[in-house]
């Protein structure tokens, strides 16, 4: 018996390492490309699906599928409204899987796992096959596992133990739901249940018509994981969790009365249709199309549901600070195909996430009344990625001499604008230790607070309107400084004797960063010139 | 905040006493870029009684001098203690501002 559990411990393990294989070596090989491609397909509804299915297919994880969109969504590249079919779709995607492992081709897999995996020991093949072979190495892997799992199952019909577990649960349909619900609850795929569920069967463990129950309570398992996990989330991510498990807890429950009416009634409903499309009683692939009606059901809740969930969603649980300053305001991937529009629009984007900061020194003034300031940071950072990524994009289209020239500027423009975020983020994080009540550095700190303040909203002067005046202002008034603001430490570190050593650190530190935020300024406005004039830089 | 404007000579002056802040720098604005603005003026801000000036002043100074410069004018502050002094300098705003120690000896120099 020990060597049983051993054999079904190991086949689980490699089962389960096949499965997040798969997973991280096709995300790590299509991951960008399926990100963009899935937010232009988001538009039209079969790309939409066709799009969720694979990818779906690909993560076998609908979960994972939300958790991708969740970033898409908040990274301003598709709405609530057009991710939530796509969710329903990556339903569908992992009923593959479910129908592979439904065949008996051990052969094939055994000989696919030997292949993949001898070129990935030798490092046979170009390297950018790499991760497909790996992928198809843990596909492998995947249904060596299940094929131990069957092994271990095969004689326990044979043991007193299991006769007397077989006769416990006899007929019992509603005991294989519920497990297969709190299964979901442990495991996170309902494939992978699904699966485990035809092995089972296959064991002789469990009736067809409990393997199916036990699918059919993944369902049920995906709404009751959400309902447990998902307490900490708030916003858009939220959203799309709570329509998971709605539209999985819709069809888990509605196969599930399927079932009891069949069972009762005779009329012929989802067993019925399995065992017509799969006639042969003790075939796995009747399992199979059991996971497939509920994987449909739930596309089909979504399909008929999705347009007043979404408003529904968006009433219970509307977008946190974070997620709505996330948001790019202005860039698209639509306006990629036009690189003058993209540009106007990532530099309009730049200019918003510079507008950005006064709102981050302001946190100092009303800390109780204000978004937390290491919200706002983190807010800035994601919208600073995607315009980071965006004017990647238009670099890989290959411009024309001008729109290269102004590309070349705003990505200058954009490293000062990141580094002046992180800056300004830990300024006014160093502030608020330093000032706190009867300081007796506050006049010098209100002083870098309120000086800062002003050279960023004349920076912004310098972005709304093309006035030379403004750019020599600005150049002026971000000269260099290092002498006054040495004098300044000097003098209070002079009079202000009480000060312990981590006040005087930290003093030291504020005011370096203050310098810091000046010469970025500086550096701002010598870019804001280039922009202005951007042909002039690539030719000198 | 208080503002208490007189002349001195061809010189409007606008005495400012307590702090500039977001209230205050409204009360500059109104009192000063329509004297500034409506052709060549000269603006003395007495800053001796000023304790604290937050940056929508600074902007308001700011764009005080963009527009006495626009239309020939002048602008100058004078009496700024020691302390709003260097808050001036860590703003820069002593490169762009012209700024006296004494209201009565810039006046007779300017005269």
């Amino acid at each position: 018996m020990s060597e049983l559990a051993a054999l079904f411990l190991a086949g689980l393990a490699l089962f389960f390492h096949g499965v997040s294989g798969i997973r991280t070596h096709l995300q790590g090989l299509t991951s960008r490309r399926l990100r963009r491609q899935l937010a232009a397909w988001s538009r039209r509804p079969l790309l939409a699906g066709a799009g969720g299915f694979l990818f779906g297919a690909v993560t076998q994880s609908s979960t994972a599928v939300a958790f991708i969109l969740t970033s898409l969504v908040s990274g301003g590249l598709m709405s609530v409204a057009h991710a939530l079919p796509i969710v329903a779709w990556a339903n569908l995607g992992t009923v593959p899987l479910v129908f592979f492992a439904s065949l008996n081709a051990h052969l094939a897999f055994l000989y696919l796992l030997g292949v993949a995996g001898l070129a990935l020991a030798f490092d046979l093949g170009p390297a950018r096959l790499r991760p497909a072979l790996s992928a198809l190495f843990h596909v492998g892997l995947l249904f060596l596992g299940l094929q131990l799992m069957k092994e271990a199952f095969a004689p326990l019909p044979s043991f007193e133990g299991f006769r007397e577990l077989a006769a416990f649960i006899q007929g019992s349909a509603l005991a294989t739901f519920v497990a297969g619900a709190l299964l979901r609850v442990l495991v996170q795929s309902s494939s992978a249940i699904a699966v485990i569920a035809i092995a089972l069967a296959h064991g002789g463990l469990l009736s067809l018509d409990q393997a199916a129950m036990m699918m059919f309570g993944t369902g049920a398992g995906v709404g009751l994981s959400i309902f447990l996990l998902s307490s900490n989330l708030r916003g858009v991510p939220r959203q799309i969790a709570l329509y998971q498990a709605l539209i999985n807890g819709v069809s888990g429950l509605a196969l599930c009365t399927l079932y009891y009416v069949e069972h009762y009634s005779g009329a012929p409903l989802v067993l019925s249709l399995s065992a017509a499309l799969a006639p042969s009683p003790d075939s796995p692939v009747r399992l199979a199309y059991a996971f497939l009606f509920l994987q449909s059901t739930a596309v089909l809740a979504a399909l008929v549901g999705s347009r007043p969930a979404a408003a529904w969603l968006a009433r219970l649980s509307p977008p946190t600070d974070e997620q709505d300053l996330s948001r790019p305001r202005f860039i698209s991937n639509e306006a990629l195909a036009d690189p003058d529009s993209a540009l106007e629009l990532a530099d309009k984007e730049q200019v918003a996430l510079l507008a950005q900061l006064p709102a981050q020194l302001d946190t100092l003034r009303q800390p109780a009344a204000a978004v937390p300031p290491a919200v706002r940071h983190r807010a800035a950072q994601t919208v600073a990625a995607e315009i980071h990524a965006y004017l990647r994009e238009l670099a890989g289209q290959s411009p024309d001499a001008q729109a290269s020239a102004r590309l070349l500027a705003l990505e200058q423009r954009h490293a000062l604008v990141v580094s002046l975020t992180d800056t300004i983020h830990d300024f006014t994080a160093a502030l608020a230790r330093l000032r706190g009540p009867g300081s007796a550095s506050a006049p010098l700190l209100d002083s870098l607070l309120e000086s800062l303040d002003t050279l960023l909203l004349t920076a912004l002067d310098t972005t709304r309107a093309s006035d030379p005046d403004d750019l020599a202002l600005l150049l002026r008034l971000t000269a260099d400084r290092g002498d006054l603001m040495e004098r300044l430490r000097r003098q209070l570190l002079a009079s202000e004797t009480a000060l312990d050593h981590a006040q005087k650190s930290d003093l030291f530190y504020v005011t370096g960063l203050f310098e810091r935020a000046v010469w970025l300024l500086r550096q701002f406005a010598l870019a804001q010139q280039a922009l202005a004039n951007p042909a002039a830089v690539t030719q000198t | 905040m208080q503002i208490t404007p007189s002349t001195r000579g061809s010189w409007t002056v606008l005495t400012l006493a307590g702090k500039l802040d977001n209230a205050g720098s409204e009360e500059l604005r109104a009192e000063l870029l329509p004297r500034l603005s409506s052709g060549p003026a000269s603006v003395a801000l007495d800053c001796s009684a000023l304790d604290y000036v937050t940056s929508s002043g600074f902007r308001v100074l700011l764009q005080a001098e963009k527009e006495q410069r626009k239309h020939g004018g002048r602008l100058l502050l004078a009496g700024l203690t020691p302390a709003l002094r260097n808050f001036f300098e860590i703003a820069g705003l002593h490169t762009v501002l012209h700024l006296v120690p004494d209201l009565d000896s810039a006046l007779a120099a300017e005269r």
